[in-house]
């Protein structure tokens, strides 16, 4: 009789302690709204920036982790203008990580911009869906933490490629970045722009080098990969910052041989020492 | 907290004042009673530039302030700032803020004005309008400066002493003007604190650090980045690596600190049979930039320091052992 009643107790904090899991789950789940923000339309060869807010709408402090520099929890699904239905892979997890993890006081809200061109291309106009799910650790003050998954859908439009819009953006974003002491800013910008993924950038990536913004402006120079793009690199490879005067060379000599035009060529030679 | 009165550097016409008659004496009292001359040389500006009876009362050019705020700790600051008169606080309403500074950036949110500001001197202005009181209050203001991260209670209101107003009612623009002086912040001492083996040719090292100010959520406006140059067998003969790390050098993606430690995840990559014995290395640095620091510039805070990778044959498996600090920190079988 009294093993039963033991059992019995064992049983019902099981349960207890289950439906108390469960109802916390729940209860963390209702805190925690997310919800996305993207311009739309946008034109061909702009970057597809999206707004994500999280917002503790409970009365609680919530700690989450969004993983591998604040990326790994987010997963997307593009379904192309053509109807192809594309599970866009993790962030490559390799290099250094500044952690995921984020605290947000009660009716505070935690923003972030990410661009989705890090995982997608988005090389054709139309009409895109893309599918976001985020999956992270949540842990409020006084109760358990719970994995929990959120869904969200974000449909927007590409429009043709339209030179003068890219221009402006272009422009508007070197501007800003021009003004900016704030690091996070200023990097922010900084690699908007190195994934405005046409021609017309080049100019204002090479402006970005001597803003001291040499890693964005090389790693956009290079996405464009035009013999005019590795042309304007050469500046990046004269930098002041040695280490990525070094990273610029070694990109451009990789890419020497794809340069068409024989006078890029040559200047790009002389520049990486190749006779 | 210390807030130093000095002078104003500029003054707007401010209404006439029925003290003023009284000014040779004020100032004289303030002289004797009120200890240090920049407070009485406060006084003595204060009283003499209630000249013109203006439509708008300038506070600033009243009661400008410049004070220095320096601590050991500062990176994140709450400041406010607010008119009361006879003793209680009026509906300021202020307008904003602003920072007028090379290096400073503020954000506003609401009724507070946060100042992220990490080196140098920020000219902080709070604006306020529609200040209406009758002549006989006395006008006076608070500032207030405070760390809310570290101390959010225990910034200081500081009183300043009130400015007597003539008649009618007062409507205008009012400037509290004050300097923050905060100490660059960068990184120093970064140095790896432990290291995980995580299996498939994966190793990952933490990395801490302090900071100069002794407070590392001072460095939220500084980023690290690596840098790495490849050498020995490179790039990395395939078989019997699956891929080599490029370009040669490498310069990884910059991360903010925004915590007080960072993982460095190495990755040996794939592996393709028939194994043989192989090394290659790369010469690893740690770069960080704060744009008060050496004039913004990348600068190297660790290394070079030489990450190995290297294939091997021993008891009777190949293996893939990365090495760095001179020990190995990670062993992968191979299939």
């Amino acid at each position: 009789m009294a093993l039963h009643a033991a059992i019995s107790a064992i049983y019902i904090a099981i349960l207890a302690s289950n439906s108390a899991l469960a109802l916390s789950q729940q209860n963390i789940l209702d805190e925690f709204s997310v919800s996305y923000r993207l311009a739309s339309p946008i034109t061909l060869h702009e970057p597809v920036i999206v707004h994500v807010s999280i917002v503790n709408v409970g009365d609680e402090s919530l700690l989450f982790d969004l993983g591998f520099n604040r990326k790994k929890a987010f997963q997307f699904t593009v379904i192309d203008p053509a109807g192809h239905r594309i599970t866009l892979g993790p962030v490559k997890e390799e290099g250094i990580d500044g952690g995921g993890l984020v605290r947000l006081e009660p009716k505070r809200t935690y923003t972030q911009r990410m661009i989705l061109n890090e995982w997608y291309e988005f090389d054709c106009p139309g009409s895109y869906r893309v599918e976001i799910r985020l999956t992270l650790p949540v842990q409020a003050d006084s109760r358990l933490s719970a994995v929990i998954s959120k869904e969200n859908v974000l449909e927007f439009e590409i429009l043709p490629r339209d030179e003068a819009v890219l221009e402006r953006r272009c422009r508007m974003l070197l501007n800003s970045l021009k003004g900016e002491k704030w690091l996070a800013r200023r990097s922010a910008m900084a690699r908007e722009l190195s994934y405005i993924k046409d021609p017309v950038a080049i100019p204002y990536l090479q402006a970005l080098v001597d803003e001291g913004e040499d890693y964005y402006a090389i790693n956009g120079l290079m996405r464009i990969g035009s013999d005019r793009a590795m042309e304007a690199m050469i500046r990046a490879a004269e930098s002041n910052d040695v280490a990525s005067a070094q990273y610029a060379r070694s990109l451009l000599r990789a890419m020497l041989p794809k340069i068409q035009d024989q006078r890029i060529r040559d200047k790009v030679a002389a520049v990486v020492k190749i006779p | 907290m210390t807030l130093v009165a000095k002078p104003p550097a500029s003054y707007s016409s401010v209404s006439r004042c029925a003290v003023k008659r009284l000014l040779p004496c004020l100032f004289l009292l303030g002289i004797l009673l009120l200890p240090g001359s920049l407070y009485a040389s406060v006084w003595a500006y204060t009283w003499i530039q209630y000249d013109e009876y203006p439509e708008q009362i300038d506070v600033y050019g009243a009661t400008h302030i410049s004070g220095s705020y320096q601590e050991q700790y500062y990176f994140d600051f709450a400041i406010s700032g607010f008119l009361y008169a006879n003793g209680q606080l009026i509906d300021s309403d202020y307008e904003g803020w602003s920072c007028e500074g090379a290096t400073a950036y503020v954000s506003v949110q609401g009724d507070y004005g946060t100042l992220y500001e990490f080196f140098g001197i920020c000219d902080l202005k709070i604006y306020f309008h529609d200040i209406c009181y009758p002549w006989w209050y006395d006008l006076g203001y608070y500032w207030y400066v405070s760390n809310p991260l570290y101390s959010p209670d225990a910034g200081i209101w500081e009183p300043f002493d009130p400015i007597c107003l003539d008649d009618l009612v007062l409507a205008g623009i009012g400037v509290i003007y004050a300097q923050v002086r905060v100490p660059c912040a960068y990184p120093t001492g970064l140095a790896p604190a432990n290291w995980h083996d995580g299996g498939n040719g994966w190793l990952q090292i933490n990395y801490v650090w302090t900071s100069s100010t002794g407070n590392w959520q001072s460095l939220r406006n500084c980023q690290f980045r690596e840098w790495i140059a490849w050498g020995g067998e490179y790039p990395a003969p395939m078989p019997p690596w699956g891929s080599s790390p490029s370009p040669n050098p490498l310069i990884g993606d910059a991360i903010f600190i925004t915590n007080y430690y960072f993982t460095d995840n190495y990755n040996a990559g794939s592996f393709v049979k028939p194994y043989r014995a192989s090394t290659y290395w790369g010469d690893q640095k740690y770069q960080f930039r704060c744009p008060c620091y050496n004039n913004g510039q990348w600068t190297t805070i660790e290394g070079p320091c030489r990450l190995t990778r290297s294939i091997i044959y021993e008891d009777a498996s190949w293996r893939c052992i990365q090495t760095k600090y001179a020990e190995p920190r990670s062993v992968y079988i191979l299939p």
